[in-house]
């Protein structure tokens, strides 16, 4: 392979890799501070990008300028649904069960509203077609905006996560639930906060996403399984691991489509799946640990 | 008094009932079923086929309707899948029990859903199916409404020996139509002096095609073709600009001929699509069912339409010339069909493959579709070869 297109390639994951791992963290954030593996989180992606779509062709406002929005409103989809749904389920043996059945039932009705309300069709928004030429390397325009705004939103997270009392709550129910309450943290109310923000995260990457692909109604599940896949191979609960899986994803991906073909390729997630929990079941964080 | 109108009101509820009903019995309308994909990848091109058959539906009862029974179109979605489209149809004939059947969207819907319509003895015309396959298997009931693949691109490759193109790079969705137009290609090249350089094929669904192009790029063809539908044909088209692909010519089979590949903006400008009818054309009733179908549904038709509602005319055709909902008769007359559609010729072999209907090439200029080939119907020159990305808005 030419040393040029080894860099080309390497360039094509790597923008794809930011938009998975912010696709990644809502999930990642929701299952390790709840438990919960939410299979709504692609539909929520789908929702936002249609939101930005729809905004975007009727009164054609950057899609970036509508960042804010997409979060907005699948924070506060994440928040009732929480609130209202999720929070009820009981809390016992069986909570893991029905909180899968929950969210797959929230995945159906997200998914028919959207089909309610924009049709069945597939859309793009097309913001800044063609790229930027970079010492011979084609830096897809799309791509590497959504792929910086990405990083600045990933940072954000994390400086919150970090820094801040709600952050430090989140962390701490994520760490150890009794523990947390025992201090005196509200623990429904970091659940609410925490599935309410995972949602937003996914209504980011939504906006992030349909600036770069064709998005649909029924395409959810596949970025579910994505930033699942994500998820996994970095190590629930862990940030740069979250974010080491996605470039690895997105890295894959391109070479395998290069390389061997588009139907291998659109499969590497579920093969990098087995292989990481086969060899590494922490996923990439648990070889640091080790 | 309270009462009094109270006896009143069911007296009248039951006379209502007992005349509806009676006028039921007189009239059952003749039932038309078809699947079509409401959801999914193929619903773009999928609609305009529907709205198609519901515009024929609808000025047929307006003329009195079928053997002197109303017409009512039973549909249900698809969802692009072929397995759910079989199931769809065993529904149709065996619990809706309707009199006739018509094709769904697209070659793979229809190949599964042939199966069901030969079991069943239920002649179908498949408007949407433009893979000959599904016609070569000996099947007795199952016609071909649609332009056979191989032809799609013939406009492509005619323009492309007249600019003395030679090398091409073709991408495919590996479904049967797109697969068919890639198989049909590979074979004439040869007489066009062009030689395939590239020929691979994409999961339905894919997004990314940056790895692909990536590749083209590498072998710099003059010509890509996208055997695509909507989505992806949008999808490979923006990423060749993103990834630098610079083609002199791009054509894509399905997606360009629709409206909505307008949605490109600029980046549409220069695209070839192949095109199987167009309003300008002067088949038989084209005005009329242009202007109508404005009216029905406030937007203008695409090819699918026509050839949806160009086989309800053959299936309409058939059944007055038969003159009962005998099958057998049916397919019999169907396959002895030639008739002027507004779709154009129709005219099935031995097998039910078509045979009369042609195509055409159009491209996007400033905006617009432009059909540019074959002279008889063009309206206005093509414009090659395309200029590089990189000079262009």
């Amino acid at each position: 392979m030419d040393f040029s297109i080894f860099l080309q390639l390497v360039v094509n994951g790597l923008l794809v890799g930011g938009v998975y791992g912010l696709m990644s963290l809502g999930i990642n954030l929701v299952w390790g501070v709840m438990g919960v593996i939410n299979l709504a989180h692609g539909d929520l992606i789908m929702a936002a990008g249609f939101l930005t779509f729809w905004i975007f062709t009727q009164w054609h406002v950057n899609p970036l300028l509508l960042l804010p929005a997409g979060m907005a409103m699948t924070f506060v989809v994440g928040m009732l649904s929480q609130r209202f749904l999720l929070g009820r389920l009981p809390q016992d043996r069986g909570a893991i069960k029905s909180s899968l059945l929950m969210t797959f039932g929230i995945s159906y009705v997200v998914i028919n509203l959207a089909q309610l309300l924009w049709g069945n069709e597939f859309q793009t928004v097309t913001y800044l077609a063609g790229s930027w030429t970079l010492g011979g390397l084609d830096f897809a325009k799309a791509r590497t905006v959504a792929f910086l705004a990405a990083g600045v939103i990933t940072t954000f997270l994390w400086l919150f996560l970090q820094y801040t009392n709600q952050g430090r709550a989140i962390r701490a129910v994520s760490q150890n639930r009794d523990g947390a309450s025992v201090c005196g943290v509200d623990n429904g109310r970091i659940q609410i906060a925490s599935f309410a923000l995972g949602a937003g995260l996914a209504g980011a990457a939504g906006v992030l996403l349909v600036m770069i692909f064709a998005i649909s109604p029924s395409m959810g599940s596949g970025y579910t399984i994505r930033s699942f896949a994500v998820t996994v191979i970095g190590g629930l609960g862990s940030f740069p691991g979250a974010l080491c899986g996605a470039m690895i994803l997105g890295l894959a991906e391109v070479f395998t489509g290069y390389m061997v073909s588009a139907q291998v390729a659109n499969g590497v997630a579920f093969i990098l799946f087995l292989v990481v929990l086969l060899v590494l079941p922490q996923g990439l964080s648990g070889m640091f640990r080790r | 008094m309270g009462r009094n109108v109270r006896i009143l009101l069911v007296a009248a509820v039951a006379l209502l009932m007992v005349s509806g009903s009676a006028v039921a019995a007189e009239k059952k309308p003749i039932l038309i079923g078809t699947s079509v994909s409401l959801s999914g990848s193929y619903a773009a091109s999928a609609k305009y086929g529907l709205e198609g058959y519901q515009l024929f539906v609808e000025q047929l009862n307006k003329r009195g309707g079928l053997l002197g029974r109303p017409v009512k179109l039973v549909y249900y979605d698809d969802r692009s899948d072929a397995n759910t489209g079989v199931q769809l149809y065993e529904k149709l004939i065996t619990a809706d029990k309707v009199d006739l059947i018509v094709g769904p969207y697209s070659s793979g819907v229809t190949s599964a859903v042939s199966t069901v319509a030969e079991k069943h003895k239920m002649a179908m015309i498949g408007p949407e199916a433009a893979d000959a396959k599904i016609y070569m298997r000996g099947y007795k009931y199952n016609f071909q409404g649609q332009t056979q693949a191989g032809r799609y691109m013939l406009g492509a490759l005619a323009l492309a020996k007249a600019h003395g193109y030679k090398t091409m790079a073709m991408l495919a969705e590996d479904t049967a139509f797109p697969k068919a137009v890639s198989e049909e290609v590979v074979k004439v090249v040869p007489e066009y002096g062009v030689k395939i350089v590239f020929n691979q094929t994409y999961p339905k669904g894919a997004a990314d095609f940056s790895a692909l192009l990536t590749k083209v790029k590498q072998l710099n063809p003059d010509i890509v073709f996208a055997n695509s539908y909507l989505p992806d044909g949008q999808g490979i088209i923006r990423q060749s600009r993103e990834q630098g692909v610079d083609a002199k010519m791009f054509a894509v089979a399905v997606g360009a001929a629709e409206p909505e590949f307008g949605n490109l903006g600029s980046t549409a400008n220069y695209i070839f699509g192949a095109t199987q009818w167009a309003a300008n054309m002067k088949t038989k009733g084209n005005p009329e069912f242009v202007k109508a179908y404005k009216a029905m549904f406030g937007r203008n038709p695409d090819y699918h339409s026509a050839a949806n509602y160009g086989a309800m005319q053959v299936l309409d055709a058939a059944v007055k010339q038969v003159g009962s909902l005998d099958q057998n008769k049916i397919a019999a007359a169907i396959s002895k069909t030639e008739m002027d559609t507004v779709y154009g010729h129709f005219k099935v072999d031995g097998r039910g493959v078509q045979v009369g209907y042609a195509s055409a090439l159009l491209q996007w200029q400033n905006g617009k579709q432009v059909v540019v080939w074959p002279a008889a119907v063009a309206q206005g020159k093509a414009i090659l070869p395309t200029p590089p990305w990189s000079q262009r808005k």
